[in-house]
């Protein structure tokens, strides 16, 4: 592949062999038990996978965007909701970065970068999901202290993470420097903090969804990551690097399911033949999904190779890749079983627990609906 | 501790369906297989990695092979070796194992000696397990081969080794050569920072005539006494034998054609 590179291969096969040794096994407990993949994030982040996704400025690799996407697209291959916990590791120190506070950084990005702690980032509301304008959770300034008050539903990784970057709008009347919302980082059991039911999901099974409830929550003014007059373009501005990371770990998923159906289609024999090569249409069928999974290789790599020159001006074809990577590996993951017929079906061929996984790419890190309404705004 | 590590570099264990055999020069062809180190071999690396995290010292990786060994060498340095040496030249082609240990031991020889010779018991491919002694008797030094435990200190070491039935435990003197199997440790998986690394690290090549002393009867082809007479391919297709009489004359059958099997 023209993005490829000898020390490129090297990683790929670094973190497919991380893949096989340490998701692999795991994945049976994470399904039965809904099992939080903690032991593999801390494992990641010893090798310095996590750092990859992370700026050399606070000890992390690059970020090496190419590279990220090798890492999920490999743990992609074994476990959708596994590499997207690392894009989300990604998305939950985003917001700090950007702001560059010093101390936060120190306390939360770097050991969430080394694997030791988890974040969380809360921003959908049960009233307007992640319309900004309906939240109803407030943060309000009382003593010199940052006062939360409300509830937030579908937070990734609730309940298992250290820390929650919770997206609130300024209680009013606020005055200068506060903006309409307030960034604000909460630490498990800071009193009044309480995190609610955790959903039981068509998938995901190791990823943590649930609400979480703040009744009088008083966290220090320190705490504050960001305040200020926030939109939905600056929402759709940080959009992009969640959604490439999430795209390369469904183009993952993909190959993953792909990989799987095809063997087993070239091992199954009707009378002295393969299905494979028996039957026309088979073929034809593995290679259309083929071509849908190359060219959703093309998109991902080509945005991440934008990335890594510096071109940040990616944010349709960022986008694009979430979208057509949950389309896609949710169509191939689905093909694949019709095309191992019964054998496609059953649970522990473990054929349709690509299916649910792929189809959570529909709606976490941002639905597919409205990040297709944001590519529709961006060409007005 | 001056460690070195002898990796083989070998075709891909997962696509040895895609080897196939020459009839003519009675070798494998390898095109379109990948080729990756010897994964016991894997397992003298993590155990040289191990001991130089405890005493102290380097790990030197030296392969005898094609040019193109170097990407393979490159990945064994991502484990945190110092430095690697891959011996290459045209008249070490077809060696057998007596000729790749007495070429390697020539190697260790040039390199100056080192505390101990690490190296895995056999190969994925070959498979001859004949290296590791034969390397110690060219360099004249005690070895020990099946081992799976290595406790290594200034000066010696305590090593297991699996015997039938049993396992024999020896206090060896060091410098020494030991052949490990996959049982003596797990292999850690090379961090991101080692895999950056590695393509700084010096990487030397020595050809046959950088060696001192090197008798050119013992290397290559015509030092290598061992050469494929013939080959057959293994037939894995299955084959249905319907067996007919009465219940007892069915189990005589049935134990006749075990037997057959086992006669093999």
């Amino acid at each position: 592949m023209w993005y490829m590179n000898e020390e490129r291969e090297q990683l790929a096969k670094m973190a497919h062999d991380f893949a096989e040794s340490e998701i692999r096994p795991f994945v049976r407990e994470m399904e039965e038990h809904d099992a939080f993949p903690t032991e593999i994030i801390r494992k990641a982040g010893e090798l310095g996978l996590i750092a990859l996704m992370f700026p050399e400025q606070i000890g992390g690799m690059g970020p090496k965007w190419v590279e990220s996407g090798l890492m999920l697209e490999e743990f992609g291959k074994v476990s959708n909701c596994v590499a997207n916990a690392f894009a989300s590791i990604h998305a939950g120190c985003a917001l700090i970065l950007q702001t560059g506070n010093a101390d936060l950084i120190q306390k939360v990005v770097i050991p969430a970068m080394m694997g030791t702690v988890v974040t969380a980032s809360a921003q959908s509301e049960p009233t307007g999901g992640t319309r900004l304008d309906d939240f109803t959770c407030t943060a309000s300034v009382e003593n010199s202290e940052i006062v939360i008050n409300g509830g937030k539903i579908f937070c990734t990784n609730a309940g298992h993470a250290d820390y929650y970057t919770i997206n609130c709008k300024t209680k009013e009347p606020y005055a200068a420097p506060f903006g309409n919302h307030t960034l604000v980082l909460v630490e498990k059991d800071t009193p009044g903090f309480k995190v609610g039911h955790i959903e039981n999901k068509i998938g995901w099974h190791g990823s943590s969804t649930g609400q979480l409830y703040f009744n009088n929550c008083r966290v220090p003014m320190s705490n504050i990551i960001a305040t200020f007059d926030m939109d939905e373009k600056m929402v759709a501005a940080g959009a992009f690097s969640v959604s490439i990371l999430m795209g390369a770990a469904a183009l993952g998923t993909a190959e993953g399911v792909f990989e799987k159906a095809l063997a087993y289609a070239k091992e199954r024999k009707h009378g002295d033949e393969s299905i494979y090569d028996k039957y026309q249409a088979m073929r034809h069928r593995f290679a259309e999904l083929k071509m849908e999974i190359e060219l959703l290789r093309g998109l991902v790599y080509g945005v991440l190779a934008d990335l890594d020159n510096g071109n940040y001006n990616v944010n349709i074809p960022a986008v694009a890749a979430k979208v057509k990577g949950a389309e896609i590996c949710e169509h191939v993951a689905s093909e694949c079983i019709a095309l191992c017929g019964g054998n496609g079906t059953i649970v522990e061929n473990d054929f349709e627990r690509y299916l649910r996984d792929a189809k959570m790419n529909c709606t976490a890190g941002m639905s597919v609906h409205h990040l297709t309404d944001m590519i529709a705004d961006w060409l007005r | 501790m001056k460690i070195a590590v002898c990796v083989k570099v070998a075709p891909n264990p997962d696509q040895y369906d895609l080897i196939r055999l020459d009839p003519e020069t009675k070798t494998l062809v390898r095109e379109g297989v990948d080729s990756v180190i010897s994964s016991t071999d894997l397992h003298a690396i993590e155990a040289a990695m191990q001991i130089k995290e405890k005493l102290g010292g380097t790990v030197t990786l030296i392969s005898m092979g094609p040019a193109s060994n170097d990407k393979q060498l490159r990945e064994g340095l991502s484990y945190g070796c110092d430095d690697a040496v891959l011996v290459s030249d045209r008249k070490l082609g077809g060696a057998d194992a007596l000729a790749t240990s007495y070429t390697l031991a020539k190697a260790v020889e040039k390199l100056g000696g080192f505390d101990l010779v690490l190296l895995g018991n056999s190969s994925d491919d070959g498979s001859t397990a004949h290296v590791p002694s034969q390397l110690g008797e060219w360099l004249n030094l005690p070895h020990i081969t099946d081992v799976i435990s290595l406790e290594v200190s200034e000066g010696g070491a305590l090593v297991s080794k699996e015997l039938d039935g049993g396992v024999n435990t020896y206090k060896i003197t060091l410098p020494a050569v030991i052949g490990v199997t996959k049982r003596v440790n797990k292999v850690r998986h090379p961090s991101v920072m080692g895999i950056f690394s590695a393509k700084k690290k010096p990487m030397a090549t020595l050809t046959a005539a950088d060696l001192d002393n090197l008798d050119e009867s013992r290397i290559g082809l015509a030092g290598s006494p061992t050469q494929a007479e013939g080959y057959h391919e293994a037939s894995f297709g299955r084959e249905c034998v319907e067996i007919e009489g009465s219940e007892a004359e069915q189990a005589a059958e049935v134990v006749r054609v075990l037997n057959s099997y086992l006669k093999h």
